[in-house]
């Protein structure tokens, strides 16, 4: 298909539109005036010049025959022309097909082709289509819209008119993350027909420094645009598994500014906060609202063990920690002294208090401590002293040693001296939360009085004399791996 | 004196402040008002005992200790209830944007104040704590920091004044280093001065900390560190400890993900604390189950006997599972059993348990405003065994305001002590965002607690009360308001 006939195609789409558009409007009744209008320029008298005022007929030339008496008046005053987006015009159009030594009359775009003269139907697509050959396999994909079609921002289309405008077969669910940015580089025109450079800064937190968007002609009256609600999909990379500890180093102002600011960032990443968030815009500065990330704990953290767990993720990968949590986080709740309360029956869910302001032991955690503490999972010392914490608290309730052993608070076990063993081996932190050195060497000594050995039976004296011989000294006269001496 | 802290801590505050380019920092201040009810030696004549069960001596039933040099024979029995007040007042802040590119300066400080009251809460009378006082710099690669602050890791925290180095190596390897004056653990001042007089075979003088630790990134789904660290006396004569740890994590088998751990004693030659776990999600189910194998055994520093009597560990077995049954609806169960070692001791009649059972189901449910929350749990240790159930209902009245009303009831055997105690309450709390990033709490609860079997025993009502202050300021880097 040749350039003219491309342009005609244009001119009777454009038609189309139009008189589709007056078709919407309250319809003239052709039929009934057939016998009565032999051409339809004794009405239409504006169309061959393009003079709009005189597209249709002024009511006084209908009160030639409505005129009260003979016929009741009329009032109609031809349809409200409603914008396009259409390259044509009816002068342009004709002059075209003249030049061609053709004639084209009106029937012949706005009447079906066998049907009455006055049978008068508003030119559609597929008249133009009828004479001028679509390049295109598929209309809104690959043909060359600026060829028929003026720019949004030129027109002056209202909401609900640009709210109509079809959505191309292309633009499927993957095409603003893997095919917008190639097209609107490749085909800028494609896009300002349907879109103008308001739709780019609605996403784009870095439209001003993109070659593409910068090119999009801006909205001007009268067009209106709806808002556009910014859209963020997530693309592939987000949603893997690592993303969370691995987007650090892909991470650069290029790679994050199409969809973040340094809200975004710091969202999560606590000051100060590392190089690249500097790079990024901030949200007040920038147009587009980046995809507002929130702070979300990791899916790790939403395990009903990780408060024990975590642990191990912390000392295998501190960076990841850090990254998100102050150091000071973890003094939420591993304070020690002075347990803060919690709601009894949701100890420390750290998920659920991002911020913190948990602790650690739910509520009445000091009453009940006794059989936890017995049967301990995790290392109590980590965060309270044994002798400054435990055993200070344990002697201010009466729960202190006094001088030689006997059986004392532990009543339940009139032999405790004999059946002592095996808990202190099996408990031995909960001893020593009441029980000073002094009291075990009462017996585990050379110079206690039964001189019970303590150690089992894999104890490597050699090794930890090599370590600390000074220890040894506590309860042994001299160097006990010499047999001489004790 | 908190208040002198807190004003003390600020001022020393303010020309880093002032010379920031920002910051950010909180103030947290806490009050408590806890009773207890001690318990004491009580005399009674030998001639009012007399043989109980198994011919042992008894006074109004209760066992009694006498002493044949005395011709006395004693027994706890309950003491007058005693209240304490706790005040705590922590200071955290970090400022930054000093003229150097990554150059920043974090604090943490905590004042306390014994407030009133009889019993003397523990380190109440320590009024003051620097936890974290160090400047940091910050480089593409390079971390460093210098003074007071905390490593923590495999080997659990440790914390010191001196300098650390972090070194990201490559993309998959950082390499990190320490040196300095060792801490007590959870003490934050040199053992020395922190343990003066409370124990014995203390040197008196620090001990030296140097530590390091290696972290890999083995492919995309695994992290491995390792970590050793040794503690030494300022003159070199001898050890705090010499130990060493290996962390890792892999979702390699997504989607079960492994993570594992141990620690090994160098002075001792044996593994202490290690653990395997796998998290497998079922998304279709919304179901979460973990399986974790782990050993334990104390950890010792080596200036004091305890390590030396050889602690045995357990080893236990947990299953653990979170299920999302319904919108709203989450529920959730342990359920763990552990041996412990043989104790290669001679126990005189039957020997103690060596193996507990610990079991634990909750519940939460969310609808709207409200959420109701109730547990139940079971652990049945050698040392001690307890029963307990647990529920609370909270509203949150507004968005910035919630309201809880909770309750509590368990028993408790103390299996080395006759009885047992029974213990039922509830209370009322809140917690309302009175400004942004300014946050008040408190709440009051009660308790009844009984005795059954323990004729010294008394039962009594006790009170707890807490009100808490959390403030808020500064902001982060690039934000325009705070959060």
């Amino acid at each position: 298909m040749n350039a003219r006939a491309v342009a005609t195609l244009v001119m009777l789409a454009g038609l189309a539109a139009w008189a589709g558009a007056a078709g919407r409007q309250e319809d003239f009744p052709h039929a009934e005036h057939q016998r009565l209008f032999p051409l339809c320029t004794g009405c239409h008298e504006g169309v061959p010049t393009g003079d709009r005022a005189d597209f249709y007929p002024e009511p006084a030339q209908c009160a030639g025959c409505h005129d009260g008496q003979e016929l009741a008046r009329v009032a109609w005053t031809g349809p409200d022309r409603e914008p396009d987006n259409v390259r044509f015009e009816h002068p342009g159009h004709a002059a075209e097909v003249a030049r061609q030594g053709e004639e084209l009359d009106c029937v012949e775009c706005h009447v079906d082709p066998g049907a009455p003269r006055m049978q008068v139907e508003p030119a559609v697509a597929e008249r133009c289509l009828a004479c001028h050959e679509h390049e295109a396999e598929s209309h809104y994909v690959d043909a060359q819209c600026g060829r028929c079609h003026i720019p949004l921002a030129t027109t002056a289309f209202d909401v609900e008119r640009v709210l109509a405008l079809p959505l191309p077969d292309d633009h499927d669910g993957g095409f603003v993350l893997d095919r917008h940015g190639d097209l609107a580089a490749a085909e800028p025109a494609r896009c300002a027909t349907c879109h103008t450079r308001e739709r780019c800064t609605a996403c784009h937190v870095d439209a001003a420094g993109v070659t593409e968007i910068a090119a999009m002609p801006d909205a001007e009256p009268p067009l209106e645009l709806p808002s556009f609600p910014a859209h963020y999909p997530i693309p592939a990379s987000h949603e893997r598994l690592d993303w969370l500890s691995t987007h650090g180093t892909a991470a650069t102002r290029q790679s994050c500014t199409t969809c973040h600011t340094r809200d975004d960032c710091t969202a999560c990443h606590v000051a100060p906060a590392p190089a690249p968030v500097g790079a990024l815009p901030a949200r007040a500065d920038v147009q587009a609202p980046g995809a507002r990330l929130v702070r979300r704990a990791p899916p790790s953290h939403a395990s009903p063990m990780f408060e024990r767990a975590h642990g191990t993720d912390a000392a295998a990968d501190r960076g990841a920690c850090e990254s998100c949590h102050q150091r000071n986080y973890c003094e939420d709740c591993h304070r020690g002294e002075d347990e803060r309360e919690t709601t009894t029956a949701e100890p420390a869910r750290v998920a659920a208090v991002p911020e913190g302001g948990a602790s650690f032991h739910p509520a009445d955690f000091m009453l009940r401590h006794g059989a936890p503490a017995w049967n301990r999972r995790l290392e109590c010392s980590n965060c309270h002293d044994t002798r400054r914490f435990c055993r200070d608290c344990h002697e201010g309730l009466g729960m202190q040693t006094f001088g030689r052993l006997g059986q004392g608070f532990h009543d339940a076990e009139p032999l405790w001296l004999l059946r002592h063993p095996q808990a202190a081996r099996q408990g031995l932190e909960s001893c020593t939360s009441c029980h000073t050195q002094q009291d075990c060497m009462q017996c585990h000594s050379t110079v206690g009085s039964f001189q019970v050995n303590p150690h089992g039976r894999d104890f490597d004296a050699r090794r930890a004399q090599k370590r600390n011989a000074a220890i040894c000294l506590a309860c042994h006269l001299g160097n006990p791996l010499n047999r001489r001496s004790q | 004196m908190t208040v002198r802290t807190v004003f003390a801590g600020l001022l020393l505050l303010w020309p880093c402040a002032s010379a920031a380019q920002d910051f950010r920092g909180e103030l947290r201040s806490n009050g408590r008002y806890i009773e207890v009810r001690p318990i004491r030696l009580d005399t009674v004549a030998r001639d009012l005992v007399s043989p109980g069960v198994g011919g042992r001596l008894e006074f109004e039933g209760q066992p009694v200790f006498c002493n044949a040099s005395t011709g006395t024979c004693t027994r706890y029995v309950s003491a007058p209830v005693e209240h304490a007040v706790l005040l705590t007042q922590d200071v955290a802040f970090t400022a930054w944007g000093f003229g150097v590119t990554g150059l920043s300066a974090t604090v943490l400080l905590r004042g306390r104040a014994d407030a009133g009251g009889g019993f003397d809460w523990p380190r109440a009378d320590d009024p003051f704590d620097a936890i974290l006082a160090y400047a940091e710099l910050n480089r593409e690669r390079w971390r460093v920091r210098v003074g007071r602050q905390q490593t923590a890791g495999g080997l659990g925290f440790s914390s010191y004044d001196g300098a650390s180095a972090l070194y990201d190596a490559t993309d998959w390897l950082r390499i990190d280093a320490y040196a300095g004056r060792s801490l007590a653990r959870a003490l934050y001042e040199p053992r020395n001065e922190a343990l003066r007089g409370v124990e014995a075979f203390l040197p008196d003088e620090g001990a030296v900390i140097v530590g390091g630790a290696v972290e890999a990134d083995v492919g995309a789904t695994t992290t491995v560190a390792g970590r050793y660290q040794r503690e030494i006396w300022w003159d070199r004569s001898a050890l705090v400890s010499e130990r060493a740890s290996v962390d890792a994590r892999t979702s390699h088998f997504a989607p079960v993900r492994l993570a594992a751990a141990f620690d090994y004693d160098f002075a001792f030659g044996r593994i202490g604390k290690a653990h395997i776990t796998a998290a497998l999600p079922v998304p279709g189910r919304a179901l979460a189950v973990e399986a974790t194998v782990r050993r334990y055994v104390p950890y010792f520093e080596l200036w004091t006997i305890w390590g030396y009597f050889s602690p045995v560990g357990y080893h236990e077995a947990e299953v653990a599972a979170d299920w999302q049954a319904r919108p709203g609806l989450s529920v959730r169960g342990t359920a763990a059993w552990r041996d412990y070692e043989d104790t290669e001791t001679v126990v005189v009649l039957d020997p103690l348990e060596d193996s507990s059972l610990r079991v634990e189901v909750a519940a939460r449910w969310t609808r709207d405003s409200w959420s109701l929350d109730a547990s139940y749990a079971q652990e049945r240790g050698f040392g001690a065994t307890m029963s307990a159930a647990d529920a609370a209902i909270s509203r949150a009245l507004s968005p910035r305001a919630t309201l809880t009303a909770s309750g509590s009831a368990f028993q408790q055997i103390e299996e080395f002590r006759i009885g047992d105690g029974f213990v039922i309450g509830g209370g009322l709390s809140a917690d309302v965002e009175v400004l942004d990033r300014t946050h008040v709490n408190g709440g009051v609860t009660l308790y009844r607690q009984t005795f059954d079997n323990r004729p010294g025993g008394a039962d009594w009502n006790q009170m707890r009360a807490w009100l808490g202050l959390r403030f808020g300021f500064g902001r982060d880097a690039g934000l325009g308001s705070g959060s």
